[in-house]
């Protein structure tokens, strides 16, 4: 028996122990006031909400969820 | 997942082809992925993850963006480009995987709240149910 698995972001259970890597292997860096979390680990239950609508219904129907997400990364600094 | 990989095989004797695609086709060239896949297998190594020769080898896709975009229409993955200033930029994104069958079809998604031990443990009893 055989399968394959596809995986559509960073291996993120590896690297640097719990700490996860971005979507994109360089990383990005940008000056700042304050120390700032990598986009990818920033507001990990919103993002989860999130991630957990878009699978079950698809992106369309879960803009409160990736608004909530946004808003919540707003508020950790970042400029989205 | 290269934990996990590891652990179906030298546990329950079971083989799946990892591939890892990437959401941010404009830096992630082939030679990027090449390097970033290579670390992640041998940070496994180093971590004593092996029981047995280590021959698996994940598969680093990128494509335009949109087929990127396409896929995630598909598979229901959401990513974004922001914070956006001068030639950099952040890629926000899902963290998901996906467990497919041989015909393709999506068996199984997992978030990233699942270790190497737990997502061995769920890919083996989908296998095992859906021998092919």
């Amino acid at each position: 028996m055989s399968g394959a698995q596809l995986q559509s972001a960073s291996p993120a259970l590896i690297i640097q122990g719990s700490q996860k890597n971005e979507g994109s292997v360089a990383v990005a860096t940008a000056a700042e006031s304050k120390p700032k979390k990598k986009i990818c680990c920033a507001c990990p239950d919103t993002k989860r909400l999130r991630d957990e609508c878009i699978v079950e219904h698809g992106e369309s129907a879960c803009t409160k969820w990736i608004e909530a997400h946004r808003l919540c990364l707003r508020a950790e600094g970042f400029n989205v | 997942m290269a934990k996990a990989i590891d652990i179906l095989e030298s546990k329950q004797n079971l083989k799946i082809l990892p591939v890892f695609v990437s959401t941010d086709p404009q830096r992630d060239t082939p030679s990027q992925l090449r390097a970033y896949l290579k670390g992640v297998l041998m940070i496994a190594e180093v971590e004593g993850a092996n029981t047995v020769e280590f021959d698996s080898r994940i598969i680093g896709l990128t494509g335009p963006v949109a087929a990127i975009r396409q896929m995630a229409q598909e598979y229901c993955f959401y990513f974004k480009k922001v914070e956006e200033d001068g030639s950099d930029y952040l890629v926000d994104c899902s963290h998901n995987m996906y467990l497919l069958n041989p015909k393709m079809e999506v068996t199984r998604c997992f978030g990233v709240e699942y270790n190497a031990e737990e997502l061995s443990e769920v890919i083996g009893k989908e296998l095992n149910r859906n021998p092919s």
